[in-house]
């Protein structure tokens, strides 16, 4: 099977590099304990079982869990799997001299690991930690590493199992070309027989998407990881099949609460609630979706909408006579006649400033330019003057706080808890609370939700925070951005998972000829 | 009496009538200048289209040719004619500001190197040889984004005025190299040394009297290094490293284009021939000027 | 002589020394931050962990200091570690390199056997139909962009043709091998056409048109018609006379145009996904990998510097004055 992707990922270490390629390949590689099905539900890879109150695999005070590992497992070098690499994992990424990424909150939690038999794994948390299922997936993108071929946990960047990878998934490395292409092979020690069907996959490294795209079409590749949605219509048109891609990548516009950054000084224009609620109404998303993302998208209007928190769906009724009517309330009105407003008695502008905004976005991909074009015009139509720009440094941009309205798409897997705390949270400003949001009641909320043990009720709590978020807008969320996934006509076996990357389920994979 | 500095300037009067009637000679230059003369009168007139290059309409998007859009539209449903010959405004630009730049920097560095000699000569030669050992295309990729997000507050970021800068301090060599070894040549030839005892500063000296007689080659130079900034600023643009996509310029274009090189192709084909027949005119023009100026070539042979 | 090659050599030093600290300025100047690009999601880092990476990486340090360690490690062969694959710098260029090497060499082999036919052939029959067709094609050729010329081939053998062809299309694109079948030289020879016709094209202009104009000078030389005089036949006086005195010059302008040549294989490297050190350059630009953007442009300029001494070295070879003392040739 031939599998064309964007970039080299440079290291197959999922906690060095968090590019989609890396994900992808070491996905095929290394597998976690558990993992996230496509209708939401964990399913097991590495554990025997689920840890549970009733299995004695969750204490009572909630503190410990308890982990019993397959006993049939072996990585491919022929060692067996233990106990002990699960703790090796846990020791490498949270050392103080590795720069790991850490995707799951757990990790600073956990206080030790014990393993009192070669298959069973005890974590002992400090505190309550909810998501212990995740603990050792973390938005699909970690893995078990064997302490065997890896190296001191203090030198993750030099380890040779980077480059060198032995895991315990179907797949293992047979030969890696930089910048050329990586081959997997068949993993003879897999742990289910007669898995994986498919014998080998290369990944050739090829930036240029229309020639990606083009080898699809002249059958030349089989799968494109994160397919340019426009070129999803002549994919399909030839026998392709296109997933619905995750609809974890929600588009957002980030507003800038003070200015220039300074947290005691509010923006002066963005600072006034009524004028972002009035953005909001003036900005409707079935313009982009239809527009630009040819309905491939999905209008969502707020954050916490899918995984384990699925709430409400805001009832918003986008009107520009509405947003007018705010924005005239807020003391944004026109005088002088030239089609933008000028502050006439608002909160935080000086009087007769003009109404004036930048929205900024990344280059890549191109459809950002051209979606914050289309909201640049929707606030031009209510009076704000805007204009459009995909500046070099952006994120340094974000981070000093020298920004208007900032355009990106992020999303959490299953749990929100690590993407609310990055981005709202007081304690993260200036990365990643780009906004500079900063809400007591809301910091209360996230701490709370932490401690709640009745999973119903940890829901009414994050439905209280969606509401909140809602309330004081510091973003406007609109569409999830699509990413499909593509396969040629001949791969079979394949199921769509909303929840992981395409190669989740790689090991059932086969081609028809 | 009279005037030496008049009896010295006459003669280029009737020099440019040679270097026309010569010129005139070569249909393949005349008929560059006509199609150069065409796109940048082109580049004027756009204004005139019905087309505005921003206005978009979303649903318009990815047209083919046809009678309304004679180039199709493009990802935002914009007239791609029109956005064609404002772009061309752009790479223009570009195009004469480099050259403009790179010939203040080499006849500078040219003139003062040839006609002072000695230490001056030295600095300012090797200063010559890091510049053209430098991998030039590879240090303008880092470079363009170095004056891309400079916030000159005359000049918008990323606007061509600043790639234009940026290329042309880098291209400013070639010039150098010729106006030094004109430079070189003519300071001690008879009349440098008649106006020098007359008592001419060096700077009349340089600009009035050595300058004009190393302009052949350096016309013909400036004329090539147009077309060349004009391919390079393409280039840049193309891989993203050039103008900011906010304005349009050929190159901005052909990145636009290339995802959908296969399904919507007049996106890369328009802006794409619009250089080339740019490039060529101009590589016509200034291949008519050489054979024009160029004093060894007898009238009769060509 | 060797007073003269002394000095060239001696004055190589300093040039890239030079070079060294004006593409250090620049790279490290201009705006972006390596390690906020490291992740996809910019919600992946935390803000300590960015401290942790920028410390790592020698990013807290001032601008001067970082240029004199960099310098004090490159005097020992050390050219540091790549920010986003942390691999060795020198590996990731090693692995990458001899793919370069195979487009710009088969490249230039092409362009030196083509042009010297045709650039003669041109100067021989000059007015005639043949000249001013092959003419009007080197004008053309020099005006055409490369990127956009690879973006037309594709375009011309994948989307135009490739609805034609029943099994596949005939040119590859993509890379420099097939995927799943056994990488052959057959194979290999054809991801080397269009990659390698894009790029040729270009520099087969330019020195046809060099070659012809030169030949059209020794055609008028005097020994020339001495030699038709004497009865040699034509043939015999175009290889043996023209040939020769056109062609040499070619090579040291090959060897000078070096630097063009590398520019241009980088667009061609980008548009057919060839895998070689200017993609790799581009790459890193995007991601503000320093040390990989110092070691590239070294690596260049090094080559740049090395070309164009051997050349200067060759002419004063050639160049009696020089070779036996007295006046110091000047380029």
């Amino acid at each position: 099977m031939v599998f064309p992707i964007y970039q080299d990922p440079g290291q197959l270490n999922p906690y060095l590099i968090a590019t989609g390629e890396t994900g992808l390949i070491a996905k095929a590689l290394y597998d976690g304990l558990v993992d996230v099905g496509p209708d939401g539900s964990y399913y097991l890879r590495l554990a025997r079982e689920l840890p549970t109150r009733e299995n004695g695999g969750v204490s009572e005070d909630g503190l410990t869990i308890t982990w019993r590992l397959r006993d049939d497992v072996v990585w491919s070098d022929g060692e067996p799997l233990t106990a002990d690499d699960v703790r090796f994992t846990w020791e490498a990424v949270t050392h103080p001299d590795s720069t790991a990424f850490k995707y799951s909150q757990g990790w600073d939690l956990i206080e030790s690991i014990e393993t009192p038999d070669q298959h069973t794994v005890v974590v002992h948390y400090g505190e309550y930690y909810y998501n212990y299922l995740d603990q050792f997936i973390g938005d699909h993108l970690a893995a078990i590493l064997p302490r065997h071929a890896c190296g001191e946990p203090g030198q993750m960047g030099e380890w040779a199992c980077n480059r060198q990878p032995i895991g315990t998934g179907p797949f293992m490395l047979e030969e890696w070309r930089p910048g050329e292409r990586l081959t997997l092979v068949r993993n003879p020690n897999y742990r289910e027989g007669g898995k994986p069907y498919l014998d080998r996959i290369v990944f050739p490294i090829v930036p240029d998407e229309v020639v990606r795209k083009q080898m699809l079409l002249s059958g030349e590749g089989d799968a494109i990881l994160w397919l340019n949605f426009e070129h999803a219509d002549e994919l399909e048109a030839a026998g392709c099949q296109i997933t619905p891609g995750t609809d974890m990548w929600l588009l957002r516009m980030g507003f800038n609460l003070t200015k220039d950054g300074h947290l005691d000084v509010p923006h002066p224009i963005l600072g006034d609630k009524l004028v972002r609620r009035a953005i909001q109404l003036a900005v409707e998303p079935d313009l982009i979706n239809d527009g630009i993302l040819n309905g491939r998208g999905e209008v969502v209007a707020h954050e916490l909408f899918r995984g384990s928190t699925q709430c409400p769906e805001p009832q918003i009724t986008y009107s520009e006579e509405e947003a007018r009517l705010l924005l005239d309330e807020a003391g944004w009105t026109d005088e002088d006649g030239d089609g933008f407003r000028e502050c006439h008695g608002c909160l935080y502008a000086g009087e007769g400033d003009r109404m004036r905004l930048e929205i900024m976005t990344f280059a890549d991909p191109p459809s950002y330019s051209r979606m914050i074009q289309v909201i640049a015009d929707e606030m031009q139509e209510v009076g704000i003057e805007s204009r459009t720009g995909t500046p070099d440094d952006i994120l340094e941009r974000m981070d000093s706080g020298d920004y208007d309205i900032a355009f990106w798409d992020d999303g959490y897997t299953n749990d929100p808890l690590g993407l609310l705390g990055n981005y709202y949270s007081s304690a993260n400003i200036p990365t990643n609370n780009w906004f500079r949001f900063v809400s007591r009641e809301f910091d209360d909320l996230l701490a709370q939700v932490r401690t709640v043990r009745d999973p119903d009720e940890r829901l009414d709590v994050y439905c209280e925070i969606d509401r909140l978020l809602l309330e004081e807008l510091p973003a406007v969320w609109l569409t999830v951005m699509p990413y499909p996934d593509a396969f040629s006509a001949r791969v079979q076996g394949w199921q769509f998972n909303p929840n992981d990357l395409m190669t989740w389920d790689v090991a059932d994979w086969w081609i028809s000829d | 009496m009279i005037d030496s500095s008049e009896m010295l300037r006459r003669p280029q009067v009737d020099w440019t009538h040679l270097v026309w009637r010569r010129f005139r000679r070569h249909p393949a230059a005349l008929g560059g200048s006509a199609i150069l003369l065409f796109i940048i009168f082109s580049t004027i007139l756009v204004s005139l289209s019905p087309y505005d290059a921003k206005h978009h309409v979303v649903w318009d998007k990815f047209q083919p040719p046809s009678p309304r859009h004679p180039c199709g539209t493009d990802s935002l449903g914009r007239d791609v004619l029109t956005r064609l010959f404002y772009g061309g405004r752009a790479s223009l630009l570009v195009g004469f500001a480099t050259t403009c730049i790179s010939l203040t920097i080499g006849l500078s560095v040219g003139m003062l190197a040839g006609y002072h000699g000695g230490l001056v000569d030295q600095i300012l030669m090797r200063a010559t040889d890091v510049f053209l050992s430098s991998p030039s295309l590879f240090v303008l990729i880092v470079a363009s984004t170095l004056f891309r997000e400079t916030h000159i507050p005359a000049l918008a970021e990323g606007q061509p005025a600043v790639v234009a800068l940026t290329i042309g301090s880098l291209s400013w060599m070639t010039i150098a190299r010729l106006v030094r070894a004109s430079a070189l040549s003519l300071r001690d030839r008879d009349f440098v040394v008649a106006a020098r005892s007359l008592g001419a500063s060096s700077r009349r000296l340089m600009t009035l009297h050595i300058l004009p007689n190393t302009l052949g080659p350096v016309i013909v130079e400036a004329t090539l290094l147009v077309a060349w900034a004009i391919l390079v600023e393409a280039g840049l643009s193309y891989i993203g490293f050039g103008v900011d996509p906010r304005t349009p310029t050929w190159g901005n274009m052909l990145r636009e284009g290339q995802s959908y090189l296969t399904t919507y192709p007049w996106l890369s084909v328009a802006p794409g021939a619009l250089i080339f027949f740019t490039v060529i005119s101009i590589n016509y023009v200034g291949d008519g000027l050489r054979d024009a100026l160029d004093p060894r070539v007898a009238l009769g042979s060509r | 002589m060797t007073a003269y090659v002394l000095k060239r050599v001696l004055s190589a030093g300093p040039v890239l020394l030079l070079i060294s600290i004006g593409v250090f300025a620049v790279i490290e100047v201009a705006p972006g931050d390596p390690v906020l690009r490291i992740a996809r999601r910019p919600s992946d880092v935390s803000s300590e962990q960015l401290a942790n990476l920028r410390a790592e990486y020698g990013l807290d340090d001032a601008i001067p200091v970082r240029y004199l360690k960099w310098l004090s490690h490159a005097a020992t062969g050390d050219l540091g570690y790549s920010y986003t694959s942390r691999r060795p710098v020198v590996d990731e260029i090693l692995d990458r390199l001899p793919n370069t090497i195979i487009l710009v060499g088969v490249t230039l082999v092409v362009v030196v056997i083509l042009s010297l036919p045709i650039g003669m052939v041109s100067a021989v029959k000059q007015y005639s139909m043949l000249d001013i067709v092959l003419t009007t094609l080197a004008f053309a050729g020099q005006a055409i962009p490369e990127y956009w010329l690879g973006s037309m081939l594709i375009w011309l053998f994948h989307g135009v043709l490739a609805s034609h062809l029943s099994s596949g299309p005939l040119f590859p694109i993509g890379g420099m091998c097939s995927w799943d079948s056994p990488c052959n030289l057959v194979d290999r020879l054809q991801h080397l056409i269009l990659p390698v016709a894009t790029l040729a094209f270009g520099w087969m202009s330019v020195y046809t048109r060099f070659l012809r104009s030169s030949a059209l000078e020794i055609l008028h030389q005097d020994y020339i018609t001495v030699a038709r005089a004497k009865g040699l036949p034509n043939h015999a006086v175009l290889l043996r006379h023209v040939f020769k005195n056109a062609g040499l010059p070619l090579v040291t302008l090959l060897a000078l145009d070096l630097p063009l040549i590398l520019a241009g294989a980088l667009y061609v490297e980008i548009v057919f996904s060839w895998p070689g050190v200017g993609r790799l350059f581009y790459n890193a630009a995007q991601l503000r990998d320093y040390p990989l953007l110092m070691a590239i442009a070294m690596m260049i300029s090094t080559a740049i510097v090395l070309c164009n001494l051997l050349a200067d070295v060759g002419y004063a070879y050639l160049d009696p004055r020089v070779r036996f003392g007295g006046i110091q040739g000047q380029a």
